[in-house]
């Protein structure tokens, strides 16, 4: 007699293995996992499919995004990196490392580059310390004598960045001149070393100036009123970006500009943005 | 209009525009051009072809998943196992059956079909212990009591959450 050929009928354990884990990619962890233990080849298509097993081990953090909730942006990429930022950083954790710090009152606290940085702006006083083991091993401390960073003790609007790597410390103020006329706020920004007093030896001098931005014409407001100063460092550029509101005889508009400062190389930006 | 030939020999004439949904046949007429000879699917039966073409009828004029929308979709697509109404019915069918599809849509490069086959799978795969899947799928358990203890010590984590 002559055996028919037949062929296999096809069932979920003899699909290919990329078919299996393809299956498997749509189950939550947990089902994943039960797979593991029902046949060898199931279990083979686990151990093969790396996204799989990055399903499991996101999934069993809570790294994985809950559908319909607002967090399904973040890309399965930049979850593992957040998995493997947590774990990491739990691993480097000294226990004997606790410090209680102070945090000055009138104070602006952030963080960079792995380093805790505060500063009182009544004392020109900053501290920083390193919050992760490795940027520095030390604590950086830096009483300035008051208005040793900026010269105008009638100065305001303030902001502060400090970079521990370039040992840059650099504070913004707006001031006005005595007769306080509006139209004469300037805005500055004093650059100073961040271990010690004197001029930073990259930057080409002690004050960065905010030149005039474009689209502002000086003759018939009425008012300007400063809103918010905020500093960023990125290298040798100093990035300042500010707003402002200013009044018109008969209306309001509120501007934002963005100022770029090569710090080592020019007092006056040369890249300025302005928006209305 | 384009002709198929399945591996019991029966001949289909379907248009172009239904049949290109296959990026397997969609390359072929590129490579061939315009052609009256029919295309031979020696892996595919009449029966599940029609099932295949009836997919492609009824998802014609959709556009056809891009290799570079791909990485985007991937993310949003592996959240969920929803498959649309008409899917839905569409798919429900023996197991023979599905699983045929899902090694068609595989062959002929049908994404969008793969997927609602796989999904189907997924969806009778969630919530069952594996004994319970076995069972549905008529698996045989060929792990020694040893490897199963091991696994099963391996896997305790996720269970008791």
């Amino acid at each position: 007699m002559l055996q028919q050929e037949t062929k296999p009928t096809a069932q979920l354990q003899s699909l290919a293995e990329e078919l299996q884990s393809h299956i498997l990619s749509f189950l939550p962890y947990r089902d994943i996992l039960r797979c593991t233990s029902v046949c060898k080849a199931l279990r083979q298509a686990y151990t093969s499919c790396s996204e799989l097993q990055y399903i499991v081990e996101l999934g069993g953090q809570h790294l994985l995004p809950v559908p319909h909730t607002s967090d399904n942006r973040t890309s399965i990429s930049k979850r593992l990196q957040l998995l493997r930022d947590n774990a990491h950083a739990w691993f480097s954790f000294d226990i004997h490392s606790f410090k209680t710090v102070s945090i000055p009152l009138h104070n602006k606290m952030w963080v960079v580059n792995g380093h805790l940085c505060l500063w009182e702006r009544h004392h020109d006083s900053t501290t920083i310390f390193p919050i992760l083991p490795k940027p520095s091993q030390y604590t950086i401390e830096r009483i300035g004598s008051p208005m040793s960073l900026r010269s105008d003790p009638n100065a305001y609007g303030f902001d502060v960045l400090m970079d521990p790597a370039q040992n840059l410390i650099a504070v913004v103020y707006a001031t006005v001149d005595d007769d306080f006329q509006w139209d004469d706020e300037r805005i500055y920004i004093d650059l100073g070393t961040l271990d010690g007093g004197g001029i930073h030896p990259q930057a080409i001098g002690r004050t960065l100036f905010r030149s005039e931005l474009p689209g502002i014409p000086s003759g018939n407001r009425t008012s300007t009123d400063l809103g918010k100063l905020k500093l960023k460092c990125f290298g040798r550029h100093i990035a300042l970006w500010h707003s402002r509101q200013i009044t018109y005889e008969f209306f309001d508009e509120r501007l934002w500009g963005l100022q770029i400062w090569d710090w080592q190389r020019s007092a006056t930006s040369n890249v300025s943005f302005g928006l209305k | 209009m384009v002709h198929l030939v399945t591996s019991d020999n029966v001949e289909f004439v379907v248009d172009k525009e239904v049949v290109e949904r296959s990026v397997l046949i969609k390359n072929m007429l590129e490579d061939v051009g315009e052609t009256d000879q029919s295309i031979p699917l020696a892996n595919v039966s009449s029966a599940v072809l029609r099932k295949v073409i009836e997919y492609c009828e009824h998802h014609r004029g959709e556009p056809l998943p891009s290799a570079d929308a791909d990485q985007n979709q991937d993310e949003t697509r592996k959240r969920t196992t929803d498959i649309s109404e008409w899917d839905q019915k569409f798919i429900t069918v023996d197991q023979e059956m599905l699983f045929e599809i899902i090694l068609a849509a595989n062959y002929l490069d049908i994404k969008s079909l793969l997927d609602v086959g796989c999904k189907t799978v997924a969806n009778m795969i969630k919530g069952k212990t594996p004994d319970e899947i076995r069972r549905l799928f008529n698996i045989v358990n060929d792990f020694t009591p040893e490897e199963e203890a091991q696994i099963k010590k391996e896997n305790e984590w996720a269970e008791d959450r």
